[in-house]
């Protein structure tokens, strides 16, 4: 609870401190402070909340985090990934794993005075895979036999394209989405427990896939935004 | 202003799109635990008919080929809890022994379709005949040829 009050007053304080700051206007080729970040903005994806809530077999939680240099921004994300899949034919396979991706976007409205984006970006990701499969192997010729198979140490990584919206809607609290285009993660082909699923990423047997995240987040100013003079 | 209702107009197209792709498996699996055996004659390497009087796996009790004629063309079942899987031929070129290895991979396709074994890597560890070469060591249902043996 008292962690909980401090985040609160923290976000007063360092609002009232961004607010109580006088306007800084730019011309618009001045480099001068463009650079210097005006906020971070942390927040969370409610697609994954609302399936992990929906589904009893399913926990996944993503949060993610950015920081703008005038029209960039470079953010992190991270995820908790845990399911289990039950077969029809008696199989069990559970996967579950962290994730991280980082990356910059490009905005395209740099001119919003609010700082909403319309933005288009590259992620890295990352993650470590760990899990079971757990089947009976049946034959009309040899002993039938339950395995169980596992894997403990397996990582992945994959490139992202992405683009998106961030749009501010009320004081601190913002909006946004994020959809991807994912690519470059190893299929484990060799392994003698596939994967199904990557966290983060997605199916395993995919060489390409998309996504979409659907984001609530709270921008934390550390300055006011400077106002460009845009000639008349 | 502008930029906004652009951004709104592509989510729409965006979740439009990402609706439409539901990520589900299909149920469709060309692996197979068989491997198919082709003999030849080693004098001219056209196929050869085979009277077989017997043909067993090792580890099983079961009879695979019990006095009959084959044109050619034997299909093998693997023994998936091991790696390897003997077989005892008795033909009218007398008793052979052939041994197979491979790896084994398993993953799940889905809730729905289960999971999926693939057999790689097959190779001949030991055998008896005049000669034999593996043509395809990554077991699919649509190759109906993996192993040539020449006798």
């Amino acid at each position: 609870m008292k962690t909980f009050g401090f985040i609160i007053s923290f976000f007063l304080f360092s609002s009232s401190v961004a607010f109580g700051q006088d306007q800084i206007l730019l011309h618009p080729d001045s480099v001068k402070g463009k650079f210097i970040p005006t906020g971070i903005r942390i927040g969370t994806e409610l697609i994954n909340i609302g399936r992990s809530l929906a589904n009893e077999d399913l926990t996944e939680y993503t949060f993610t985090a950015d920081i703008d240099f005038h029209r960039y921004f470079l953010n992190i994300e991270f995820g908790n990934y845990d399911r289990s899949f039950e077969g029809l034919t008696g199989s069990l396979y559970s996967v579950s794993g962290n994730y991280f991706r980082v990356g910059p976007d490009i905005n395209f409205l740099k001119k919003d005075p609010d700082g909403n984006a319309l933005f288009f970006g590259l992620r890295y990701g990352w993650t470590r895979i760990k899990d079971e499969l757990t089947f009976t192997s049946t034959s009309d010729f040899f002993d039938n036999s339950s395995q169980s198979l596992r894997n403990d140490g397996l990582s992945a990584n994959w490139g992202e394209i992405v683009t998106g919206l961030k749009v501010k809607v009320w004081k601190m609290l913002w909006l946004g989405y994020t959809a991807r285009f994912r690519f470059g993660s190893d299929n484990f082909e060799r392994e003698e427990l596939i994967p199904h699923y990557v966290p983060g990423y997605g199916r395993a047997d995919k060489t390409v896939s998309w996504g979409l995240n659907y984001w609530v987040m709270v921008r934390i100013p550390l300055r006011t935004r400077p106002q460009f003079l845009f000639p008349e | 202003m502008r930029g906004m209702k652009s951004g709104i107009l592509f989510l729409i197209v965006i979740l439009c799109v990402v609706m439409a792709c539901q990520d589900e498996a299909d149920c469709i699996s060309s692996t197979t635990d068989f491997v198919n055996l082709r003999f030849y004659k080693v004098e001219d390497n056209e196929t050869a008919t085979i009277e077989f009087f017997s043909l067993k796996p090792l580890a099983s009790d079961s009879t695979l080929l019990s006095d009959t004629t084959i044109n050619s063309v034997i299909r093998l079942p693997l023994d998936l809890n091991a790696t390897s899987t003997s077989f005892v031929f008795d033909t009218e070129f007398g008793r052979d022994t052939l041994i197979l290895g491979y790896e084994t991979s398993t993953r799940l396709i889905s809730e729905e379709c289960g999971i999926e074994l693939l057999v790689f890597g097959l190779q001949s560890l030991r055998n008896d005949f005049d000669s034999i070469q593996v043509v395809n060591d990554i077991l699919v249902e649509e190759i109906n040829e993996d192993i040539r043996i020449y006798n």
